[in-house]
């Protein structure tokens, strides 16, 4: 069967203060009907900007999308015209971003704003569309709907509003729907009841979710499968128990390591808090090795010479890293 | 993708990387050599051509290049244009100037008590400011030189009293942001006295958008003065452009040139004055500068 | 409800300015040198003791200074401001006949500038680096630098004189003796010269300021919303950025109101146009002291109100001032 969204090879670059910089580097994934894929990576590299272009919203006019292809449903969204791509957006795949605080306009009330896409791809009337956007206001467990329908955004606190702003993207029931860091913003109490609130709409609607985040807990709990990013390339790939239990690769065990272990409990030696030393490379000082090789302890020479290719290393998860290459020259597809 | 701009080059002090932002920009270098341009006519022009603009030297009325006397034409009494141009130069910039300097006086210190002490003074200030802002400032210079009789240093004094209302906005507004910086508040950790803290801390600090506030003010104080003067209003001694404009509208359709070439100027001048502020905007904030 | 209570708030505010503009009248009549029995007096040629002393009584000249302050702002407030000395006639009426023309002209250019500076503004923001965005710099570079009193004499030179198809001054053809529409229509042909001149200068800085304003909304995140949304590119611009981009152009214009009277100063003295301007004029001429400091207290009245309007505008159009009360 084939995948709902399939991105192969997707290059963007962008102009800068230092030149043409390639944010995204040869990016392939996909997401099949009602599963949910977890992107993960440090900030900026390049998750979101994979988000904006599978949307068409790559900032112009610095951001080129180079190269590549994002096929929805078989068709290329990259070489449709915008009429078709103002239709699929909003309706079919629909996206959340992470500032809840400025992601609303202020001046118009949260009702008009969450009707106004059932308006435009539903041919709904204003009585029928209020009525929907009130239904996914309590979907999404905002109280007093009726009232609150009519309430500016400012008068919502952050959770309220990325509350709004799912029921703005669900009205329409799109196959697809893009979660770029969406707790990142909010509260960690308020964290906890948003991903719970996307797990009940996925669970209800069956809509695939690209969720991309840096929070590992919530990839746990919600990713069917994971891709980790760094540095505007794809470094591995897997099911999410693949990854958790046996990253290949050196970043992806780097990030787990990161993460803070809370130990019950006296007595024992407390653990140092771990991390990866070193920064992300400046994308315009990138060579042709692996962008990693400076932060990696394993790192061979040839990490710094070449970008090492997809390797096998489980059931669907695979690596792009040298130190996988099994002996007898075996590599993925 | 600010993250992308910001990771580029070394660090450079903030003045020099201001100065290598205003050079590139080729509008606000116009705008210097033409003020360089008036600047040396105001100085050195007198020097060079030393005819009294008041001064009758031919027929009233002629059209510039009928004669040699009178190279830019004469006006309605027969006075040198040209000299009336390379004359009032002088009092239009140094009016200008001076009373820029006195709004900036005026409204920097208004804007700095009043955003460093907040509370009652902060709205005793603002009261002051909100009053003079409801005041036409022009209205107002003129009842000013009216009843104080017209020199140029009333005049001076009108203008800038009248005109500091945008300059305190300003300042209250940058100690307001100032106030809540670390610096700030560790200079008064450690015991320093309110105006060292004000004057010697926060106004430095303050001083970018004063200075391009100060710049354009120069400007607008030209303006001033050159209204003021072509209502009869400046001192009846001193021939400036605006003067001259303001003496021969009841001629225009006879004598376009007695109107065209002074009010030329005075455009030239402010022209020059507002593009270097924009310049020196631009300088220092290259954030805002578009791709 | 609120509204009413904002608006009794802002009317007593507005007394207490005015009663200060009062004052300050006052005392700038008594900080100047000399004084009315001093110009009567010269007038005269000299007088005895005596004489100076009785005038001086007659004027109320031998009061205490907060007496006459006392008096002065008792009958500013029952609405005499005086008698003109050049005109003979109180000076509220006379100013009270001028105001129409005034705020019509002002109201005009205020106008005029708002809308088509907004879309000036708003399609150059559009496209960012077209000849559009750098006619809208190069035109507010010179609209805002050139005095508006020799702008308007340009602009008469060339519509009046050169290209003769607008009238050189006044207000309407007092020959033509035409009423009703027609008249209307008359006013109007006057109108476009001096509220033409009056505008360009805040029509160069409201298009500069609408063009920065818009490119700022366009890059926001919730503009980046409606995108997602699927909306066209005209329904995100035109009902998504341009109410919030429109904004500071509001404040900006309610700020400027009173340059905008002090301008009206120089172009109803340059186009002749019989509003409150020109009768400041010929009061400075003539000074006329009583003249000119009413119509500086009456200038600062219609400042007020339309300060007033201003704030009552900006909060229909920010739902964010609204419930913050």
């Amino acid at each position: 069967m084939a995948a709902l969204l399939e991105i192969e090879n997707l290059e963007v670059e962008f102009d800068t203060w230092d030149g043409r910089v390639r944010v995204l580097d040869g990016v392939s994934l996909s997401v099949n009907a009602g599963e949910t894929l977890g992107i993960v990576g440090e900030s900026g590299c390049g998750k979101s900007m994979t988000a904006l272009a599978i949307m068409g919203l790559v900032p112009k006019p610095a951001g080129h999308v180079t190269r590549g292809s994002v096929r929805f449903q078989g068709e290329d969204l990259l070489a449709a015209g915008e009429a078709h791509l103002r239709e699929v957006r909003g309706h079919r795949i629909a996206m959340i971003f992470q500032e809840p605080m400025t992601s609303l306009n202020p001046v118009f009330t949260v009702g008009d704003q969450i009707a106004e896409a059932a308006r435009l791809h539903l041919g709904l009337g204003s009585g029928q569309a209020r009525a929907r956007a009130i239904e996914m206001l309590k979907a999404v467990h905002i109280p007093e709907a009726e009232r609150r329908i009519d309430e500016y955004p400012h008068q919502f606190s952050g959770g309220m509003r990325q509350r709004v702003m799912i029921a703005m993207a669900l009205i329409c029931e799109p196959q697809v729907l893009i979660a770029d860091e969406p707790t990142t913003a909010l509260d960690v109490t308020v964290q906890a009841q948003i991903f719970d609130l996307l797990q009940e709409l996925r669970d209800t609607r069956g809509t695939a979710i690209v969720l991309i985040t840096h929070d590992m807990g919530a990839i746990a709990e919600m990713a069917d499968r994971v891709v980790v990013m760094y540095a505007g390339r794809k470094v591995e790939e897997g099911p999410v128990e693949a990854i958790l239990a046996q990253p290949a690769h050196p970043y992806t065990r780097g990030l787990l390591a990161c993460r803070p272990q809370l130990h019950l409990g006296t007595g024992g030696a407390r653990t140092v808090l771990q991390e990866i030393p070193g920064v992300v490379p400046p994308l315009h000082l990138l060579g042709r090795g692996c962008a990693f090789a400076e932060r990696c302890a394993h790192a061979l020479p040839r990490c710094r010479e070449q970008f090492p290719p997809e390797t096998m290393a489980g059931e669907g998860h695979h690596a792009s890293c040298w130190l996988l290459e099994p002996a007898d020259g075996r590599q993925a597809a | 993708m600010d993250r992308l701009a910001a990771s580029a080059s070394e660090a450079r002090g903030p003045w020099r990387e201001a100065w290598s932002v205003f050079k590139r920009n080729y509008a606000a270098l116009v705008g210097l050599c033409i003020l360089a341009l008036v600047l040396t006519t105001a100085i050195a022009g007198p020097w060079l051509y030393p005819v009294d603009p008041f001064d009758i030297v031919g027929a009233p009325k002629t059209p510039p290049g009928a004669d040699a006397d009178a190279l830019l034409g004469t006006d309605y009494l027969g006075r040198d244009l040209l000299a009336g141009i390379v004359r009032g130069g002088r009092p239009t910039l140094m009016v200008g100037f001076f009373a820029a300097m006195i709004a900036t006086v005026i409204g920097i210190t208004m804007g700095a008590l009043g955003g460093y002490y907040g509370g009652k003074v902060d709205a005793l200030l603002g009261r002051i400011t909100e009053f003079f802002q409801v005041l036409p400032a022009l209205l107002f210079a003129m009842v000013l030189v009216m009843l104080f009789s017209p020199s140029l240093v009333t005049v001076t004094f009108a203008i800038g009293f009248v005109a500091w209302t945008s300059m305190a906005r300003l300042t209250r507004a940058e100690f307001l942001r100032i106030k809540q910086l670390e610096y700030v508040r560790a200079a008064r950790a450690i015991g320093s006295s309110n105006s060292r803290i004000i004057w010697g801390v926060m106004l430095p600090n303050a001083l970018p958008p004063i200075i391009v506030a100060a710049t354009l003010a120069t400007g607008t104080a030209i303006l001033f003065e050159a209204g003021l003067s072509f209502l009869g209003l400046s001192d009846p001694n001193v021939m400036s452009w605006g003067m001259m404009i303001g003496s021969n509208r009841n001629y225009l359709r006879e004598m376009w040139w007695a109107v065209t070439f002074p009010g030329v100027c005075i455009f030239l001048t402010v022209l020059a004055i507002s593009l270097v502020g924009d310049g020196l905007n631009d300088a220092f904030n290259p954030r805002l500068r578009t791709r | 409800m609120r509204i009413a209570l904002f608006i009794a708030r802002r009317i007593a505010y507005a007394i207490g300015l005015l009663l200060a503009v009062a004052i300050l009248n006052f005392t700038l009549i008594h900080l100047a040198p000399g004084d009315v029995v001093e110009t009567i007096v010269g007038e005269m040629g000299g007088a005895s003791t005596e004489t100076i002393a009785s005038l001086r009584k007659t004027y109320g000249l031998d009061r205490s200074f907060i007496e006459q302050l006392f008096i002065y702002i008792s009958r500013v407030a029952s609405g005499d401001l005086g008698v003109s000395t050049y005109f003979n006639r109180p000076v509220l009426g006379l100013v009270a006949d001028r105001m129409f023309a005034t705020v019509l002209l002002v109201f005009t250019a205020l106008a005029t500038a708002v809308v088509l500076g907004t879309f000036l503004g708003v399609t150059a923001a559009r496209r960012p680096s077209s000849w559009l965005g750098a006619l809208v710099t190069i035109v507010a570079l010179f609209g805002f630098s050139a005095p508006v009193f020799w702008s308007g004499l340009m602009l008469l030179l060339l519509f009046a004189s050169v290209w003769p198809i607008l009238p050189a001054s006044g207000m309407y053809d007092i020959a033509s003796g035409a009423t009703g529409f027609a008249y209307a229509l008359d006013v109007a042909h006057h109108l476009i010269l001096p509220a033409g001149t009056l505008a360009i200068i805040y029509l160069a800085l409201y298009s500069r300021l609408a063009r920065a304003s818009m490119i700022e909304v366009l890059g926001s995140d919730y503009v980046r919303t409606a995108r997602a949304k699927g909306l066209s590119e005209n329904k995100v611009v035109f009902k998504h950025a341009l109410r919030n981009a429109v904004l500071p152009v509001v404040t900006i214009a309610g700020l400027q109101f009173s340059g905008m009277l002090a301008g009206a100063v120089l172009v109803e003295t340059v186009f002749t146009w019989p509003g409150m301007g020109l009768l400041a004029f010929e009061a400075i001429l003539r000074r006329d002291t009583q003249l000119i400091l009413g119509i500086l207290l009456l200038s600062a009245l219609l400042v007020i109100v339309g300060n007033l309007l201003t704030d009552l505008a900006y909060r229909l159009i920010d739902p964010r001032i609204r419930t913050d009360g």
